[in-house]
């Protein structure tokens, strides 16, 4: 072997340490065609039991450019490299056409990954045929392929166990929280029960009151809870229908302040909603999304007044929640509509991880969109993009 | 004098059910909301009981305890609303008297409360009459040889 190709068979392996397995294949195959001709190359996987070979990547470099996408044309031959482990080559049986894509001279080669099978097949249209001393640059090449793939097979499998472990992590976690938030309203109940049960003493009439009304509330609490966990389930596996109706946001908007300033005294909404015609919603479900919302903002933001804008747009209504509170730490954000994910350090806050999941799912159920926007110290804002017409957006 | 209790809860509604209980057993009775302020109370008032919850922000209820029976053999009842064996066994390790799993029934509060309290006052007289013995043994050779 000469000092050229030497160089040549170097740089020729050094794109597989690439992170993205399909620019180290790119950068492969456009160095190899310096040396090796081909009009198309294609990869063929089998996986596991599977017959049916499937095209993982495919690349048009001369003739034929335009078929890049379509890819039968190495099939047959990938079947065979598959079935044999054989490198296999092929020739037209139609030596003479004016069609040069009708003559394709075929050159497959194994490529073995763990549990699965595959060919490297290139096609020369109209020829010239593959020469033996071309075999062992064509061999290499399909090597480093190999390894390319199987490198972006264990990539996968990596970061396939780290979301599983994830997921594991934040299931744990929800157990955790859910056994507390059940425990503490049930606490309560029975606390307060027992205190009027006692026979040893005797409670003034108000303090009775006092009594029944934290046990009244600690239920409504109690039953608000074991409510978002039986949606979140529903909504989790897809089984909640929505029911849409003509729905006016901007009076369901305001008549939902107006029972959230009527439990919370003192507490600030301004509401700048433009009178805007119905969109097609279900009023119950885009209730709860609000309702989330109000109750976020009141409780991690205690104090601030909460802002609530209505945008109407031709097809769209944009509806804004901004609140001036402490702010989401910005590594939070990416998790934070996720199911069981709490914030961090929220400790005293009561919470079960599941209100924000539970707003993404409705709004994606009304084929809208949800995102926050927050700066630590300044504060947050949701923005919820509803379509007019849920049913006539793709 | 009435016997004084310290009452350690991050829930106000927790503080209020055992304030409320306590009291009509005629107890005095402090509240704190936090690891560190139950600390604070219990440095600037001398109490008979203390009533810890675990989960406490800033510093657990554990931790509390670790640090009172550092200088305090005080009767202390942990409230965990973990039923899980190890955070039981772990509460009477840093040093409880005795532990209520929440939610619990406020006359069996009442009653532990009782028993934790009536234990202390026995070993008091334990430890008094011991005392006396010690006391009596030193002095009376010295009286006999005079």
């Amino acid at each position: 072997m000469d000092g050229e190709t030497l160089d040549f068979f170097t740089r020729l392996s050094s794109p597989i340490v690439k992170d993205d397995w399909k620019k180290s294949l790119n950068a492969l195959f456009v160095l190899l065609r310096r040396k090796f001709v081909f009009d198309n190359l294609a990869i063929y996987l089998v996986e596991g039991t599977e017959n049916t070979p499937e095209v993982v990547y495919a690349r048009a470099a001369g003739r034929g450019r335009n078929k890049e996408a379509e890819a039968s044309w190495g099939e047959e031959i990938a079947n065979q490299v598959i079935s044999t482990g054989k490198v296999t080559e092929s020739a037209p049986i139609k030596k003479r056409s004016t069609d040069r894509t009708a003559m394709p001279y075929l050159l497959g080669l194994p490529i073995i990954l763990p549990e699965r099978r595959g060919a490297l097949v290139f096609v020369r249209f109209g020829g010239p045929k593959f020469k033996p001393e071309q075999m062992p640059l064509a061999t290499l090449a399909a090597t480093h392929a190999a390894n390319a793939l199987e490198q972006n097979i264990l990539r996968e499998n990596l970061t396939q166990l780290e979301h599983a472990r994830h997921r594991a992590q934040l299931q744990d976690d929800f157990i955790a929280t859910i056994s507390h938030e059940l425990h503490t309203p049930l606490g309560f109940i029975k606390g307060y029960t027992t205190s009027l049960l006692r026979s040893d003493t005797t409670w003034d009439s108000d303090t009775q009151r006092e009594f029944l009304a934290i046990i009244d509330e600690e239920s409504d609490h109690l039953l608000t809870l074991i409510d978002h966990m039986l949606d979140s389930a529903r909504l989790q596996s897809g089984n909640m229908s929505m029911d849409f109706q003509p729905v006016r946001l901007d009076s369901l908007l305001r008549d939902m302040a107006q029972r959230v300033h009527g439990r919370h005294e003192g507490l600030k909404i301004i509401l700048n909603l433009p009178p805007a015609p119905p969109i097609q919603a279900d009023t119950v479900r885009l209730s709860q999304v609000f309702d989330n919302l109000f109750d976020n903002a009141i409780k991690y933001a205690p104090g601030s007044k909460i802002t609530i804008s209505l945008q109407v747009k031709e097809y769209w209504r944009i509806i804004t929640f901004t609140d001036l509170g402490p702010g989401i730490p910005p590594e939070h954000i990416p998790f934070l509509f996720e199911r069981f994910y709490r914030v961090p350090g929220q400790f005293s806050k009561s919470g079960t991880g599941l209100g924000l999941f539970i707003c993404k799912q409705i709004v994606h159920a009304h084929h809208g969109r949800i995102s926050v926007k927050t700066a630590p110290g300044k504060g947050t804002a949701f923005k919820i993009e509803l379509p007019v017409r849920p049913d006539k957006v793709e | 004098m009435a016997t004084r209790i310290l009452v350690v809860d991050d829930e106000p509604r927790y503080l209020r059910l055992l304030e409320a209980n306590l009291l009509t057993e005629k107890f005095e009775v402090f509240t704190a909301v936090d690891g560190e302020k139950a600390l604070e109370s219990f440095a600037a008032n001398p109490v008979d009981l203390v009533l810890l919850d675990v989960m406490l922000p800033r510093m657990d209820g554990f931790a509390v305890c670790q640090r009172i029976r550092q200088f305090s053999n005080v009767p202390i009842i942990m409230l965990t609303a973990k039923g899980e064996e190890q955070d039981r066994v772990r509460g009477l390790d840093v040093g409880a008297d005795d532990y209520l799993v929440k939610p619990f029934s406020v006359m069996e509060l009442l009653a532990r409360v009782r028993a934790v309290l009536r234990r202390a006052q026995v070993t008091e007289t334990e430890q008094d009459r011991f005392l006396h013995m010690v006391i009596c043994e030193s002095i009376l050779p010295v009286l006999k040889s005079g």
